[in-house]
């Protein structure tokens, strides 16, 4: 399983709450459904490969964690 | 043979056994010998040292080395701890933030940080099974610096020092952030009805790199809300060895501010990211190296240096121009803190922006 961030495209955002439904369908474990357009959620590869075909998505990518620098570093 | 062949006036250490060295005196002297060290320093024409070079003698002929102070000056202990404040004027200004509501999304706050006692404080931690109660450090120092106010013999090291803090941990406490974490707090943040939303935190950009779409629209919705984001763009660079590395991620989305950091002597700060891929901008700079500010208990203060501080900098400013205009729209705000800044002719837009982020 990999957490993931979808965007829908800007011209299909008045159905977002359809499209969200049609990924839950395709096995997308949906965390969060953002109003502006933003799914996260998580999904095994392969079905993660099929997600991308869809052209509602304009991107789809793996959650990327960001991190500071840990308390000790002189430079945060 | 410097004198009877070469025709050398000749001055040698000796003559000042019984008196100090002077310069002065041996002015006039083409060489000077340092017999003990069997050393002469000469200074003649090229003909010249050419005789001396075939002369096949016992000697080696090499020139004059100089030597130069570096340029890397070491910090002045003088320098006030707090000088951020100083030279972006919040100590005049007759804004302090009040009653304007400020997130700092980042590592928490430490709860019971006595500089703190009695301000009104919201706090909600979108980091599983974490509460908001920062032990790592990162986020106490980012708010002290932008909504603080004095520490424990009245120094001021705080921009917003009566702003309503708002507190979103989205980072752990080891300084981990899933993206899903940040934009919840975004979200969290902007339907408070928080006016700015700060964010001392990044990911490594590669050059050529497209900004980050679903922070760009969380970005975007902060704004419709009213909020301004603001971002540090990362602090992946090593000036002085020529290292230039992208505006990090969210700092290089076009709907959030990016800021630089800035040293004591108003110099980019060597660490500070640049404008590379055309979208990562640097929108303006703060104060980034030696910054004191709020930290952990029982440490209760730590000077640190990062584009982290210069964007909580720019994060309490926003809050006192938001004091001066409560009912204008966050471009207004904007345009605002970009007349306000202080221009810093000798560096780049692409290092520092529009410059040195000034209160009103």
């Amino acid at each position: 399983m990999k957490n993931i961030v979808i965007t829908i495209s800007d011209s299909y955002l008045y159905r977002l709450k359809t499209i969200a439904e049609i990924l839950r369908k395709e096995g997308l474990n949906i965390t969060n459904l953002y109003e502006f357009g933003v799914i996260t959620g998580n999904a095994e590869d392969r079905i993660i490969k099929k997600l991308h075909e869809h052209k509602e998505i304009v991107s789809l990518k793996e959650d990327k964690y960001v991190e500071i620098a840990p308390p000790g570093s002189a430079i945060q | 043979m410097l004198e009877s062949k070469l025709g050398f006036s000749v001055a040698n250490t000796r003559e000042f056994i019984n008196e100090s060295f002077d310069e002065n005196k041996i002015q006039d002297a083409d060489a000077l010998i340092y017999e003990d060290l069997g050393i002469t320093l000469l200074s003649g024409e090229k003909d010249q040292i050419q005789i001396l070079e075939s002369a096949n003698a016992d000697f080696i002929i090499e020139p004059e080395k100089v030597v130069y102070v570096p340029d890397d000056v070491m910090e002045r202990p003088s320098i006030p701890s707090t000088w951020g404040i100083n030279i972006t004027n919040v100590p005049q200004s007759l804004y302090t933030g009040n009653n304007i509501k400020m997130a700092v999304l980042d590592t928490g706050f430490y709860i019971n940080h006595p500089d703190f006692t009695g301000r009104n404080i919201t706090a909600s931690s979108f980091v599983p099974n974490e509460t908001i109660n920062d032990l790592h450090g990162h986020g106490t120092h980012c708010i002290g610096v932008a909504c603080g106010s004095s520490n424990l013999i009245g120094q001021r090291y705080g921009v917003a020092k009566d702003a309503l803090v708002y507190v979103g941990k989205v980072l752990n406490n080891q300084g981990i952030g899933a993206q899903v974490w940040i934009l919840n707090g975004m979200v969290w943040a902007a339907n408070s009805g928080c006016k700015v939303v700060s964010m001392s935190l990044g990911s490594k950009v590669a050059p050529g790199q497209n900004y980050d779409i679903a922070y760009e629209r969380a970005a975007q919705f902060a704004l419709s809300k009213g909020a301004i984001v603001v971002a540090a763009v990362g602090n992946d660079s090593q000036r002085s060895i020529n290292q230039f590395r992208p505006v990090s991620s969210p700092a290089h989305c076009p709907s959030i501010l990016g800021v630089a950091a800035l040293d004591t002597n108003l110099n980019v700060a060597d660490f500070s990211n640049r404008q590379i891929n055309p979208t990562g901008r640097i929108d303006i700079a703060g104060p980034g190296v030696t910054i004191y500010s709020s930290w952990r208990m029982p440490d209760r203060y730590k000077t640190i240096s990062g584009t982290s501080m210069a964007t909580a900098y720019v994060a309490g400013i926003l809050a006192l121009i938001w004091e001066k205009y409560p009912t204008a729209p966050p471009n207004q705000i904007i345009n605002e803190l970009r007349n306000l800044a202080r221009n810093l002719p000798l560096l780049s837009i692409d290092d520092v922006g529009i410059g040195l982020s000034i209160a009103p």
